[in-house]
């Protein structure tokens, strides 16, 4: 549903920006000497909005109609080239500048403005490079300032034109969902397996341990998952429980606690499989606790990216949440 | 990264298809059928937007540097015309652009079908489109006027919109004339949105003529009317380059046209019986100098 709607919006926009460009700005004349390119602006807009998925398309076809609607005067596929790079890596730079923190409109107007400004030079560059005889070196000095100034006047109407319109303005909502959804914050009880392994504990004599886990300080960021959790912890006469929860970096050997009393251990449990006893809501150190947290209700806001990814598929938790921490932000 | 991934290709794959068509274009000097395909998809678009923004076009250019002596006298030309001109739809200032449009094929013979500028390109082409199409009569290669001179070429024509090439073009070539020593050479434009005006180029063929600030240019004329037709005054000499060591007399020319707030402009569909020679330019130029009027009294005697 938001998909459709976002590219709805996108193709909107592109339509409009192209039409109000032919008719009405092309034959106005402003000073300075330049004016402004409202596909441009629409594109780096999109692909700040939208990803670069979302922006790359909205630059090839923007690009494309500028080519090759009527009075034209370039060859077709020298704007959709430029335009297409244009959006990609404004949704590419967007997400690099996103995953260093917090998503926030001065990032994103300043990737829209590095976005403009390489779209202009990008048409030059293009022309010159066709020979195209109307882009010689008077002109260009002319032109290009201008252009560039009111490109960069005009792009934060236009991200936050694209950004209402594309429902954006739903934060709150989203993070909720994603959490609600999240399969690892889903909680769960003992599985089959696990409870059968402390039966049989038991039943030989040993105690299971019981400690807290995610106890560790990084994870104080986030008061929502401070709440400590009880694990089951082996007596190590079981390979099987010990090879799943001491994980081999926890700060008590576990082969000394045979016959001892329950115990709360506060060690983090350390790059333990995801499949451990009871709920350990993202505290390996793959996930990187806080800031995935903090992350992936970024990405809630910004709309749809764990539906697309489908990282919400139950079992490949992990492997989303690696994703999003390695600070990457490939993503589609 | 399969996301990721998945993005790069398409990247890829649409950065690919681009190339592929600036290089089809680039074969066919950039007449490709993308192009065709384009007109015929935004045309109707353009036509639609185009008219209904015309107004709003047509004041910003008549806010800028009016005349109130110019304004009485298109007044006059109006009320003089409005009952004649069935096109109520007009504005008042596309009414006065008609009006000399009409005056000026009436002069020079030539038949045209008048149209309305709709669209133009960006900074880098000097290229417009006009409301009128094949079905109108129009095709490619035929001269472009308005009631101030030459405008340019048809270039390319759809069903209902045709894409005129400025005389501003850096590419664009004509042919012209001096009125009165009938000497002739070429006239280039620079681009359209250099220094505002656009001056053309003007290179004498004649190594022995001497060019004079003032003098007044009309097209030459083409093989069968196509793309220029004869006589159409095209601007006058601005300012004479002596270029030490080039064979002929080179001229900055200011064109009579103000490329930059074009309306409504008339193709040339039949080609004058007779070469209207210098009749066409106009009794007084509408430039503030004063040294056209008394040259043009001396070239009619």
């Amino acid at each position: 549903m938001r998909r459709v709607r976002r590219t709805l919006v996108g193709a909107g926009a592109l339509l409009f920006a192209l039409v109000v460009q032919m008719v009405i700005v092309n034959r106005s004349s402003l000073p300075g000497g330049g004016i402004p390119d409202l596909v441009l602006i629409t594109v780096a807009a999109l692909g700040v909005a939208n990803g670069p998925l979302g922006g790359l398309l909205a630059g090839f076809s923007g690009g494309l109609a500028m080519d090759i609607a009527p009075p034209g005067g370039h060859l077709a596929g020298e704007y959709a080239l430029v335009f297409c790079l244009v959006g990609y890596w404004c949704g590419r730079l967007r997400e690099m500048l996103d995953t260093a923190g917090e998503p926030s409109t001065v990032s994103a107007l300043t990737v829209m403005a590095a976005g403009v400004i390489a779209g202009e030079c990008g048409k030059v560059a293009i022309g010159l490079m066709v020979s195209d005889p109307n882009v010689t070196v008077p002109v260009v000095e002319y032109v290009l300032p201008g252009a560039v100034l009111y490109d960069l006047l005009l792009s934060p109407f236009a991200l936050w034109l694209i950004s209402f319109l594309s429902g954006r303005s739903r934060p709150a909502r989203e993070r909720e969902r994603a959490r609600v959804i999240h399969p690892q914050f889903r909680p769960r009880l003992l599985s089959t397996p696990q409870a059968a392994g402390v039966l049989r504990l038991a039943s030989e004599g040993g105690v299971p341990r019981l400690r807290l886990a995610d106890a560790r300080g990084r994870s104080r960021i986030v008061p929502s998952r401070r709440e400590p959790k009880l694990h089951l912890r082996s007596s190590g006469r079981s390979a099987f429980l010990a090879s799943r929860t001491s994980g081999g970096t926890s700060l008590t050997p576990s082969t000394s606690a045979g016959g001892r009393p329950a115990r709360l251990n506060f060690s983090s449990p350390g790059p333990v499989p995801n499949s451990a006893p009871l709920l350990r809501q993202g505290s390996s150190k793959l996930a990187k606790p806080g800031k995935g947290w903090l992350r992936s209700g970024g990405r809630g806001k910004r709309g749809g990216w764990p539906t697309r990814e489908g990282g919400y598929r139950p079992g490949s938790a992990t492997k989303y949440r690696y994703r999003r921490g390695r600070g990457i932000g490939g993503h589609g | 990264m399969h996301g990721a991934r998945r993005t790069r290709l398409v990247l890829v794959v649409l950065l690919i298809v681009a190339i592929g068509l600036i290089t089809l274009d680039f074969r066919e000097s950039g007449s490709s059928p993308a192009h065709n395909i384009g007109a015929d998809l935004f045309g109707p678009i353009e036509r639609v937007a185009g008219s209904a923004a015309s107004p709003a076009v047509g004041f910003f250019h008549n806010t800028t540097g009016d005349d109130s002596a110019e304004i009485a006298n298109l007044q006059r030309q109006n009320d003089q015309l409005r009952a004649e001109l069935s096109a109520s739809q007009l504005s008042k200032s596309e009414q006065a652009q008609l009006t000399r449009l009409l005056q000026l094929s009436g002069r020079g013979g030539y038949r045209i079908v008048a149209a309305s500028v709709i669209a133009a390109g960006g900074e880098y082409s000097d290229m417009v489109t006009i409301d009128a199409g094949s079905r109108d009569g129009i095709a490619v290669n035929e001269t472009v006027l308005n009631g101030d001179g030459l405008v340019g070429v048809v270039s390319q024509v759809s069903r209902t919109t045709a894409t005129v090439q400025l005389a501003t073009d850096v590419s664009a070539t004509v042919g012209v004339r001096l009125a009165g020593t009938n000497e002739i050479g070429a006239l280039t434009g620079t681009s359209q949105t250099m220094e505002g005006s656009g001056d053309l180029q003007l290179k004498l063929f004649s190594t022995t003529a001497v060019l004079h600030p003032g003098e007044a240019l009309v097209t030459f004329g083409s093989v069968g009317g196509r793309p220029y037709v004869p006589g159409v005054p095209v601007g006058e000499v601005a300012a004479v380059n002596s270029e030490p060591g080039s064979l002929t007399q080179t001229a900055a020319v200011r064109p009579f046209v103000d490329f930059t707030g074009l309306g409504v402009v008339g193709v040339v569909i039949v080609p004058p019986r007779v070469n209207p020679r210098d009749s066409v330019l106009p009794p007084k130029p509408p430039s503030p100098s004063p040294r056209p009027s008394s040259r043009h009294s001396s070239v009619r005697k």
